[in-house]
């Protein structure tokens, strides 16, 4: 029996929906459209965010040695340095060479390099460290663990603007969670909307359905129906509307974006992500009906 | 129905489809639909309710089929105690009791056919199965011919033969009527008045409410008069 009850409940869903197709199209569009947002700042925070894994991936603590160390000195310095179970490599790189490698940079202005008395560069180490301890946290400690080597002069590790990077991605998450819940509250009453629009229109048919003794689950059903479409189809709009955007802006703003992010590539929302944004426009549905309902079954 | 209905309802004597016991029902506001209103209709009856506009004849009709609950008494229907009954037992109790209403409560956008069918799809018969049933009810009420027309172009005794098909297509124990002849003039509605005998030849129990005190002498069946929700007439 209850594959007929389905079909005629499919039946009656198509038939709401055709009925009132203007508003379900302008409520379809109004949840596209505020879902979009939330989607684009998923977006954009998913690719903050690789650009934050890819730097930290790059991460690496230079180590300014003592002027006029002793050849012995730094191999003890090195020996030390190597001793530290997340260290992968270490470097070293003369005074002689780092001078090198900024005339090179300097270009045309290295000239002004040339009057020095002697060269002020200290020598340094690199040090990079194994795969799993390159974060920021980590970072931080050996850093502080190598500064109190003796002969290291000073430890860098570009920790204070990655730090600053960081707490702004933490900041945007919160933002987006709070965005996120104002947006998915916003599509709820525009869907809840429709479907009143949909009770009263039905009003008659509700009221006779009661009275032949149709089940309450029987009648609420297709309403149920048409809210999750409508919020899985807001969630597929502005998916597809964000897919577009997105192609639009990488056509034209992708070197830009790659400036920015150094070593960044652009990409669009990941599965999982597409399928969090699809499962939310399904629970907007499912929380949109339940709302109605229960504002019905009150009076 | 035996004469003493309300006496034998109120000794708790009864092998009725329907008994009422000291039923009241106040609406919000405190405005007392009935009052301490006792009868039973016996399986197989055909009784009148008369009396005047608010004299408490459709909330009788609507606590019967459960779309009202009673305030004080016990109310049994079928065998179901109405006054405590759950949500899937008063489905079922709907199930069994066909209504029709004074306005037809028909679609407008759904044919003759389509409205009586509404009432078979609920049970998740087959399409082929739920056109066939909806096609003899409404052949039995004469209407065969009208079977793919809209409600407005039918006539207002056409549009009540409609909804009587609808309330018959599930073979119904009780026939519940509020007012059925309240749009119709004298001939229509004493067309409707032959449909519901040939009904109740059928086994049907009928209970119609109405104001026109010339029909239960028409169809010759008891009829019970309220009067500001009071029994004040009894079989």
């Amino acid at each position: 029996m209850w594959p007929y009850k389905l079909y005629y409940q499919l039946k009656t869903t198509a038939q709401n929906i055709r009925e009132h197709r203007a508003t379900v199209l302008l409520s379809l569009a109004a949840v596209g459209f505020t879902l979009l947002l939330l989607a684009s700042y998923l977006l954009l925070l998913s690719n903050l965010q690789s650009v934050g894994e890819r730097l930290g991936r790059e991460l690496q603590i230079m180590l300014y040695l003592d002027k006029g160390l002793s050849g012995q000195a730094r191999a003890r310095v090195e020996e030390a340095v190597r001793a530290g179970k997340e260290v992968e490599s270490v470097e070293y790189c003369s005074p002689r060479k780092a001078l090198r490698s900024l005339e090179e940079a300097m270009g045309e202005a290295a000239r002004v390099l040339k009057g020095l008395p002697e060269n002020p560069l200290p020598g340094s180490l690199e040090v990079r460290l194994k795969g799993p301890y390159r974060n920021m946290e980590t970072i931080e400690k050996i850093a502080s663990r190598l500064s109190g080597i003796e002969g290291v002069a000073d430890v860098e590790y570009g920790g204070g603007w990655m730090k600053r990077f960081f707490a702004f991605i933490r900041i945007l998450r919160w933002l987006a969670l709070s965005l996120g819940l104002l947006l998915l509250f916003a599509s709820v009453i525009v869907i809840s909307s429709t479907l009143t629009l949909g009770f009263y229109s039905r009003k008659e048919e509700i009221e006779i359905l009661r009275l032949v003794g149709a089940t309450e689950s029987y009648i609420r059903f297709p309403f149920f129906l048409e809210s999750l479409l409508q919020g899985i189809g807001g969630a597929a709009l502005a998916l597809a509307l964000l897919w577009v955007l997105y192609q639009i802006f990488r056509a034209n703003m992708g070197a830009a974006w790659g400036l920015f992010a150094g070593w960044g590539q652009l990409h669009f929302l990941s599965v999982p992500a597409t399928i969090l944004l699809l499962s939310l426009g399904a629970m907007v549905g499912v929380v949109s009906s339940v709302l109605t309902f229960s504002r019905f079954s009150a009076k | 129905m035996t004469p003493a209905i309300s006496d034998r309802a109120a000794a708790g004597v009864s092998s009725g489809i329907i008994q009422l016991f000291n039923v009241t029902k106040i609406y919000r506001g405190g405005i007392a639909a009935l009052q301490d209103v006792s009868f039973e209709i016996e399986k197989g009856d055909f009784l009148f309710v008369a009396g005047s506009s608010g004299a408490g004849k459709s909330t009788l009709l609507k606590i019967i089929l459960g779309a009202e609950r009673v305030t004080q008494g016990q109310l049994v229907v079928n065998g179901r105690n109405v006054t405590r009954i759950p949500p899937r037992e008063l489905t079922r109790l709907r199930k069994e009791t066909g209504f029709v209403f004074q306005d037809f409560k028909l679609l407008e956008n759904r044919s003759a056919l389509e409205n009586v069918a509404l009432a078979l799809q609920i049970h998740g018969l087959p399409p082929g199965e739920v056109r066939k049933r909806a096609y003899h009810a409404l052949r039995a009420v004469g209407l065969a011919d009208k079977r793919d027309q809209r409600p407005l172009r039918l006539s207002g005794g056409e549009q009540q033969r409609v909804a009587i098909a609808r309330a018959l297509v599930n073979n119904p124990l009780i026939l519940l009527a509020d007012e059925p002849t309240g749009n119709l003039d004298p001939a229509l509605s004493r067309e409707i008045m032959d449909q519901f005998l040939e009904i109740h030849q059928r086994g049907t129990t009928l209970l119609v409410a109405t104001h026109d005190e010339s029909l239960p002498a028409y169809c010759g069946r008891d009829c019970i008069v309220l009067d500001k929700g009071r029994l004040v007439r009894d079989g």
